[in-house]
C-alpha cells in the first residue's frame, strides 16, 4: 500500500471518536432524542430546551425516505447498547410496540398530570400529547361546496371512484388508522371496507404528504391525510378545504397523538427525564398548536390551532391504543397481502 | 559474468516447460538459445533474471547460487540487463527517462545519470531523440531505446528476448549489426533467445537448441549446422532432409528396408547431375529462392531437396550425388 | 510476498467492514425466537408474497436494464465507432449522470412530468386539456429514472466491446458485405458480451434501489418491502426481514458473477506492439438523427436536472438562507464522503491490484468477488446490519470491554457512515481501479524490477503514474456516490452528523421547491467538482524525463 494512502487514513481516524455521544450513564451535559415529528417543527423547541436546561440535545430525526420505521428499527437494533435517551414519536402505536418489546423504561412526568388519564400510560411507559387528526382534504376546484365527502367510508363510495387517495396503510398514521378501523369495526367489516375501497380504485400514495400533494394538485378530488399535511397545503394557498370526517357517526374523527417515552438503558437517563418533563409539558403543546405543525392540544384548556377552524368542536374517537397496537401486525398482513396486491 | 542453470525444471500448471535443463553462458560469449515458440526459451531468461522461480535445480551467476534453498536474490540485485519481447518501454517516460530509470533506481546522481543515459542512447544511434515519448518513436527506435536501457548499467549479463521478432527484414540487418557492435563494445555475456535460425547463425558464438524442455545440443553454429545430433536440432537451423542410412555406413539408402540409422542432408551438400551420373530420380518441384533454386527430387522412396544455380523442369530426369556424407542422427 | 501481505490486509479489512454485516444479516435469517430455525424461511416462502415481490422487483429491474441498453448501447457505438461530430466532447460528458444521485433525477422528472409538472402542463395545454398526462409514475416511471441514472455503465462497457474488434476482422467482412451487415454480423456480436454485462450491472443496481421506487410510491418491490416489514415486525422478526431479502441476495450474487465474467478486462497493448484499430463507420445521412439522439440522451440525463433545479431556485432569493440552514448537513456530507473515499482507495487499491494482475489466482478472485458482495443487499437492510454488528458490548453473548470500546469508537461517530459508504460503493471504485491497473502490463513492472527498482519505487515511478488518472476517476466516482447516498444516511447517521440528502427529500415532500432547487444544485456541484479535476488531469503518455 502506498504511503500516500496511509496519510489519508488519519482523515478517517479523525472521525473516529468525533462523537457527540453523551457521557455514559453519569448525567453529564448531553441528552439524545429520536424524534419522529418533522425536523421543521421540533428543532426550535429542542433548541429552546437546550437554552433553558443547559443540556445539549442530539436529535435524530426520521426522514420521508424511511419514516418512523428508521427510528424504530434503529432503537431495536440498538437494544444491546442503547444510544438514545428519549423517543419522541408523532404517533402512539409504535411507541406501545416498543414498550411490548422491552425497549422502554417507565417514567411518568410530573408536567403531564394535567393531561386526561386516557393519554397517559397507566404504568408510566409513555405520555401522549399534541395530536394530529385524520381529516379529509378536498380539492375545491374538483368538488363543489356541499358535495364533499363526509366520512372515511367514502373511500368505498362509487361516487368517488378513482378520485380519492390515501397514504400507504403500511406506514405511519395511515397504518395506525387502518388498525383502528379493524379494532372498531371488527375484522370482517374492516376487510370488506378495504376491499371495497380497492375495488373503488382508491389511489395509494407513498405517504400522507404525497396524498396531500395529489389532492392539492388536483390529481385526485380528495384524500385522507393528517392535519399537519393539510395545513401545509393551506399555507401554500392550494385550492383545498379540510373536512372533519365521521362527525355524524358514532365514532368521530381519529386523533393520533404524539408520544414521548424514556428508552431503557440510555446513556443519560436523568437528562432524558428532564427532556420528557419539557416535551410533555403544556408549553410544548401550546407551541406545537401555534406553530406550523398545527398539533391539536390534548389539554382541554388550551385553544386549538387557528388554521384548523372548529377543531376543538370536532367529535373524536375514543380509542384503546394498546388494543390497536396489538392489531398492527395482522392489519399489516391483510393490507400487504390483499389490499395492496 | 557466467550464468549457469543446472537441472532446472519448471512447470506452469500441468504443462512442463523445462525438464532438468543444463545450460551455461560463459564470460563474454554470445550464446543464442534457439527453439520453436512455446519451448521454454523465454522461461529460461525469466529464471535468470529472477522473474520466475524454478521448481527444481540451481541457478548460478558468477558461481553464486541465486535461487532457493540459498537466499533468493531479487531481480534488482542481479545486475542483469533485459530486453523484453514487448520491449516494456514505460509510456509516461521519454526515451531519456526510460534509459535513466535503472541509474536512478541505483541512486546515481542526476548529472551523471543524464550523461550516461545520453551516452547509451548515442551508442545505439538515437542522439536527438532523447525527448521523444515511446509512442512517438518508430519500431526500430523503440528497439534501440530498449537496448540502451538494458545496457546503461553496464550489466555483466544481457538477456534478449526475441529482440528481432517484430522487425522487418531491412531493419533486422541493421539491428544485427548493432547487436554485434554493442557486444564487442560492452564485453559481457549475452543470452539471446530466438526462433529464427538466420539471426542465430549471424550472431552466435555458440548456439544452444532447446528440445522438449532440455538442451538438445550446444555448439558453434557450424557444429550445429553440419553435425546436428537429432532431427529437432537439425530442423532448428534451416532446411534439412532426414534420410535412412545403409546399415553400418553413412550412405543414403534410397530403397530403405530394415535399417536402424538416420542422417541429415542439407540441400547445399547435394549436387544435381545429368542422368546416369549418380542416384537417379525425377524433379517434382522447382522453386525460385532469389539467389538459387530449390529443387525437390524424388529418388526411389525418398525425396530430397537440392540447391541449384539453374532451374529444372518438373518431371525432368536427374541424378544426385552427395558432396559430403549425411550427418548421422542419434534419434531413430 | 509484500504485495500479497498488503492484499491480505485489505481483504481482512474488507471482510470486517463490509462482509460481516451481510453475513450477520444472512445468519439472522436462520434465527427465530432466539433459536436456530428455518421458520423465517418457511414463513416467507409459504406466504406467496415472495413470488409477487420477485415479479415486481425483477420487472422493475428488467425494465430499467432494457431502457438503459436502448440508451447506452447505441450511444457507445456512435461515440466509439462512427464519424459523429463532437464525439470527443460527448465522450467526456456521457458519464456525468453517474455522478447525479438517482433520487435527484427522479425529483427532476417529477417536477417536469409528474402531477402538475411543467412539461405535463405544457403538453396538456397543447392538447387543449385542463391537465396534461402524468408520465412520471409507476413502474415505467421508476424504470426510466433508473435507466437515465445508470445508462453510462452500459455505455462504458459497450465502448470497450465496440473497441475490441480488430481491423482485420471487419475488413475481412467488408470484402463481402455492406456496412450495416458488417455491423450486424461482426461488430455487434463482438460487443454483445460487454453490452450484456452492462445490462446486468444496471439490473443489479435497479434491483437494490429504494429511493426511486419510494419517490414514485411503487409497491411490490422488495426494497420497499424490507423497509415496511421493519415497521411491522419489530425486533423478534428481524430474521424475517433478512429472510425476505435473502433470495434477492442470491439473485444479485448470481448476476454479479455473470456480469463480471462477461465484462472481462482488456489490457491496453504496451508500446512496442502492433495492432491497427478498425475503421469508423460513416454515418452519412444518419448523422443528423444520430446527433439528435445523443443530444436527447445527454439532455434528458444531464441538462434536465441542472436546468430544472436552476428554474426552481430562481431567482435564488432563498439561496443564502438555504445554505446557512443546511450548512451543518452539507459539511457533514462533504467530510464523511471524503473520509469514505480515502478508506475506499486504501482498501480498493491493493484489492484491485490483486484482481487485475495477470495471474490473479484465488486471492485476486476472492478480492474481486467480496468487494461486490455488500452491493447485493439493499441499502436499508445493509444499514440495519451495520447497526447490529457495530453497536454491541458482547460477541456471541460474551461481554467484551474491547468490543464495547470499539463500538463506542465507531458506532456513534461519523466512522459508522464512513464504513457503511465504503462497503456500499466500493464495487464502483473497485471496477474503475481494476481498469486503471489493467493498463499497467506485467512486463512494465518486471522491467522496472530488472532495472533495479525496489517494489516501492516501481509502485511510485511506474504503476502509480500510469494508473493515477484511473485511480482519481475511481475516487471521484466513489465521492459522488457517497455525496448522493440516502438510505444509509437516513438510518444510521450518528447523532449530530446528519447528511443532506434526507433533508432534501423532506423538503420536496413539503413542497419547498426553491429550497430543493438550491440544495440540489449545491449537491450536484459538490459531487461533480472532483470529476472536473480528473478531466483536467494530464494523461500519462505525454511523457516525461
Amino acid at each position: 500500500m502506498h504511503p500516500r494512502f496511509l496519510l489519508l487514513l488519519p482523515v478517517l481516524a479523525l472521525f473516529c471518536g468525533c462523537s457527540k455521544e453523551p457521557a455514559p450513564a453519569t448525567g453529564g451535559g448531553r441528552v439524545t432524542v429520536a424524534v419522529a415529528l418533522d425536523q421543521e417543527y421540533a428543532e426550535s423547541l429542542l433548541r429552546g430546551f437546550e437554552k433553558s436546561s443547559g443540556l445539549q440535545v442530539d436529535a435524530h430525526y426520521d426522514t420521508e425516505a424511511t419514516k418512523t420505521t428508521g427510528l424504530v428499527q434503529t432503537l431495536l437494533a440498538e437494544r444491546d447498547r442503547p444510544r438514545t435517551d428519549v423517543f419522541w414519536n408523532n404517533e402512539l402505536s409504535q411507541t406501545i410496540r416498543l414498550q411490548d418489546a422491552g425497549i422502554l423504561a417507565p417514567y411518568a412526568p410530573t408536567s403531564a398530570t394535567d393531561l386526561p388519564a386516557r393519554w397517559r400510560d397507566p404504568n408510566g411507559f409513555w405520555t401522549a400529547f399534541g395530536a394530529r387528526a385524520r381529516v379529509l382534504l378536498v380539492n375545491t376546484d374538483k368538488v363543489k361546496p356541499g358535495e364533499e365527502p363526509q366520512t372515511v367510508s367514502d373511500l368505498a363510495n362509487p361516487r368517488w371512484r378513482g378520485r380519492a387517495c390515501i397514504g400507504n396503510p403500511l406506514f405511519g398514521t395511515t397504518a395506525t388508522h387502518a388498525a383502528v378501523l379493524f379494532e372498531i369495526m371488527g375484522d370482517a367489516e374492516a376487510r370488506k371496507f378495504f376491499l371495497d375501497a380497492k375495488a373503488n380504485g382508491v389511489v395509494v400514495a407513498a405517504s400522507n404528504g404525497q396524498a396531500m400533494q395529489k389532492a392539492a394538485n388536483g390529481e385526485v378530488a380528495w384524500c385522507l391525510t393528517d392535519t399537519d399535511d393539510a395545513a401545509a397545503a393551506l399555507r401554500e394557498k392550494k385550492p383545498v378545504r379540510i373536512v372533519f370526517p365521521d362527525q355524524r357517526r358514532a365514532h368521530g374523527a381519529l386523533l393520533i397523538p404524539n408520544s414521548v417515552a424514556l428508552v431503557k438503558g440510555g446513556p443519560n437517563p436523568e437528562g432524558g427525564k428532564r427532556l420528557i418533563e419539557f416535551i410533555a409539558g403544556a408549553g410544548v403543546e401550546r407551541r406545537l398548536s401555534e406553530g406550523p405543525s398545527v398539533q391539536i392540544p390534548l389539554r382541554p384548556e388550551l385553544p386549538g390551532p387557528a388554521l384548523l377552524m372548529g377543531i376543538r368542536e370536532m367529535k373524536t374517537m375514543d380509542v384503546d391504543f394498546g388494543a390497536v397496537a396489538k392489531r398492527m401486525t395482522s392489519t399489516a398482513d391483510f393490507i400487504r397481502d390483499q389490499f395492496l396486491r | 559474468m557466467t550464468a549457469r542453470l543446472s537441472s532446472v525444471s519448471k512447470r506452469f500448471g500441468a504443462r512442463v516447460v523445462l525438464a532438468g535443463l543444463d545450460l551455461e553462458a560463459r564470460e563474454g560469449e554470445y550464446l543464442v538459445l534457439l527453439g520453436p515458440s512455446g519451448c521454454g526459451k523465454t522461461t529460461v531468461l525469466r529464471i535468470l533474471a529472477g522473474l520466475e522461480v524454478p521448481d527444481a535445480g540451481t541457478v548460478e551467476l558468477d558461481g553464486r547460487v541465486v535461487n532457493d534453498p540459498a537466499p533468493r536474490v531479487a531481480p534488482r540485485e542481479r545486475n542483469v540487463g533485459m530486453v523484453f519481447q514487448d520491449l516494456a518501454l514505460w509510456p509516461h517516460l521519454t526515451a531519456l527517462g526510460n534509459v535513466e530509470f535503472p541509474l536512478a533506481a541505483r541512486g546515481v546522481p542526476r548529472v551523471e545519470r543524464r550523461a550516461r543515459a545520453a551516452e547509451a542512447l548515442a551508442a545505439v544511434g538515437l542522439t536527438g531523440r532523447e525527448a521523444a515519448a515511446p509512442a512517438r518513436l518508430s519500431g526500430g527506435e523503440r528497439q534501440r531505446v530498449a537496448l540502451a536501457r538494458a545496457l546503461v548499467t553496464r550489466p555483466r549479463l544481457l538477456l534478449l528476448d526475441e529482440p528481432l521478432s517484430s522487425v522487418d527484414e531491412a531493419l533486422k540487418g541493421e539491428l544485427i549489426g548493432l547487436l554485434k557492435e554493442l557486444h564487442r563494445r560492452y564485453g559481457g555475456a549475452v543470452l539471446h533467445v530466438t526462433h529464427g535460425p538466420a539471426e542465430a547463425l549471424a550472431l552466435a558464438g555458440r548456439i544452444a537448441v532447446l528440445d522438449e524442455g532440455r538442451v538438445g545440443q550446444v555448439g558453434t553454429p557450424e557444429e550445429i549446422y553440419r553435425s546436428p545430433r537429432t532431427r529437432r536440432v537439425a530442423r532448428a537451423l534451416g532446411l534439412v532432409d532426414v534420410v535412412p542410412l545403409r546399415r553400418g555406413t553413412r550412405e543414403v539408402d534410397f530403397t530403405p528396408g530394415a535399417n536402424g540409422a538416420w542422417g541429415a542432408v542439407r540441400p547445399e551438400t547435394v549436387e544435381l547431375l545429368p542422368p546416369g551420373a549418380g542416384s537417379e530420380g525425377s524433379v517434382e518441384e522447382c522453386r525460385f529462392q532469389g539467389d538459387h533454386w530449390l529443387v525437390r527430387v524424388a529418388v526411389g522412396a525418398l525425396t530430397l531437396r537440392v540447391r541449384s544455380d539453374a532451374p529444372r523442369e518438373v518431371g525432368a530426369r536427374v541424378a544426385l550425388r552427395l558432396r559430403e556424407p549425411p550427418a548421422p542422427l542419434e534419434d531413430a | 510476498m509484500r504485495a500479497r501481505i498488503g492484499t491480505w490486509a485489505a481483504l481482512v479489512a474488507l471482510v470486517a467492514v463490509a462482509v460481516l454485516p451481510v453475513a450477520y444479516m444472512l445468519g439472522a435469517s436462520f434465527v427465530a425466537d432466539g433459536r436456530l430455525s428455518l421458520e423465517n424461511w418457511r414463513h416467507v416462502l409459504a406466504e406467496g408474497r415472495q413470488w409477487a415481490l420477485l415479479r415486481g422487483s425483477l420487472g422493475l429491474a428488467g425494465a430499467a436494464a432494457g431502457l438503459a441498453v436502448l440508451l447506452g448501447a447505441p450511444l457507445a457505438f456512435l461515440l466509439q465507432r462512427t464519424d459523429l461530430p463532437l464525439r470527443r466532447a460527448f465522450r467526456a460528458l456521457y458519464p456525468t449522470p453517474l455522478f447525479i444521485p438517482p433520487f435527484l433525477l427522479t425529483i427532476t422528472w417529477l417536477y417536469l412530468l409528474g402531477p402538475k409538472g411543467t412539461l405535463s402542463n405544457l403538453i396538456g395545454r397543447l392538447l387543449g386539456r385542463d391537465e396534461g398526462p402524468v408520465l412520471m409514475q409507476g413502474l415505467w416511471g421508476a424504470a426510466a429514472a433508473l435507466a437515465l441514472s445508470w445508462y453510462p455503465i452500459v455505455t462504458l462497457l459497450a465502448s470497450v466491446g465496440f473497441r475490441s474488434a480488430q481491423a482485420s476482422e471487419e475488413e475481412a467482412a467488408r470484402l463481402h458485405a455492406s456496412g450495416f451487415q458488417v455491423f450486424r454480423r461482426v461488430t455487434l456480436p463482438l460487443a454483445l458480451p460487454s453490452i450484456v454485462s452492462g445490462a446486468l450491472f444496471v439490473f443489479l443496481f435497479a434491483l437494490n434501489s429504494y429511493a426511486v421506487p419510494n419517490l414514485l410510491s411503487l409497491q411490490g418491490v422488495y426494497t420497499i418491502e424490507i423497509v415496511t416489514q421493519g415497521t411491522n415486525y419489530g425486533s423478534k422478526d428481524f430474521g424475517r426481514v433478512t429472510a425476505t431479502a435473502a433470495p434477492f441476495l442470491l439473485i444479485s450474487i448470481g448476476l454479479l458473477v455473470c456480469a463480471r465474467r462477461l465484462a472481462g478486462g482488456r489490457r491496453l497493448a504496451p508500446v512496442g506492439s502492433r495492432g491497427a484499430p478498425p475503421r469508423d463507420f460513416a454515418l452519412r445521412r444518419a448523422r443528423g438523427p444520430a446527433l439528435v439522439f445523443v443530444l436527447l440522451v445527454l439532455g434528458l440525463s444531464v441538462a434536465a436536472p441542472v436546468l430544472t433545479f436552476v428554474a426552481k431556485a430562481w431567482p435564488f432569493r432563498v439561496a443564502r438562507q438555504v445554505i446557512a440552514e443546511a450548512r451543518p448537513e452539507l459539511l457533514s456530507t462533504l467530510g464523511i464522503a471524503a473520509a469514505a473515499t480515502a478508506l475506499a482507495l486504501a482498501l480498493g487499491v491493493p484489492l484491485a491490484r490483486a484482481a487485475a494482475s495477470a495471474r490473479p489466482g484465488r486471492l485476486g478472485a476472492a478480492a474481486g468477488f467480496l468487494t461486490f458482495l455488500p452491493f447485493a443487499f439493499p441499502g436499508a437492510a445493509l444499514a440495519l446490519g451495520f447497526a447490529r454488528v457495530w453497536n454491541r458490548g458482547s460477541v456471541f453473548g460474551v461481554e467484551s470491554p474491547f468490543v464495547a470500546w470499539l463500538s463506542d469508537l465507531v458506532y456513534p461517530t461519523p466512522a459508522i457512515l464512513v464504513l457503511a459508504y465504503g462497503a456500499r460503493f466500493l464495487p464502483f471504485a473497485s471496477r474503475a481501479l481494476e481498469h486503471a491497473f489493467e493498463r499497467v502490463t506485467p512486463s512494465l513492472e518486471e522491467a522496472a524490477a530488472v532495472a533495479g527498482a525496489t517494489r516501492l519505487r516501481t509502485l511510485r515511478t511506474v504503476v502509480l503514474p500510469l494508473s493515477a488518472r484511473g485511480i482519481a476517476a475511481g475516487g471521484a466516482l466513489f465521492f459522488a456516490l457517497s455525496v448522493g447516498e440516502m438510505e444509509l444516511g437516513s438510518l444510521i447517521s450518528p447523532h449530530g452528523w446528519g447528511v443532506i440528502t434526507p433533508r432534501i427529500l423532506n423538503k420536496f415532500h413539503f413542497l419547498y421547491e426553491d429550497w430543493v432547487g438550491v440544495a440540489s444544485l449545491t449537491v450536484l456541484a459538490v459531487a461533480l467538482a472532483p470529476v472536473l479535476l480528473v478531466a483536467l488531469w494530464p494523461r500519462a503518455e505525454e511523457g516525461r524525463a
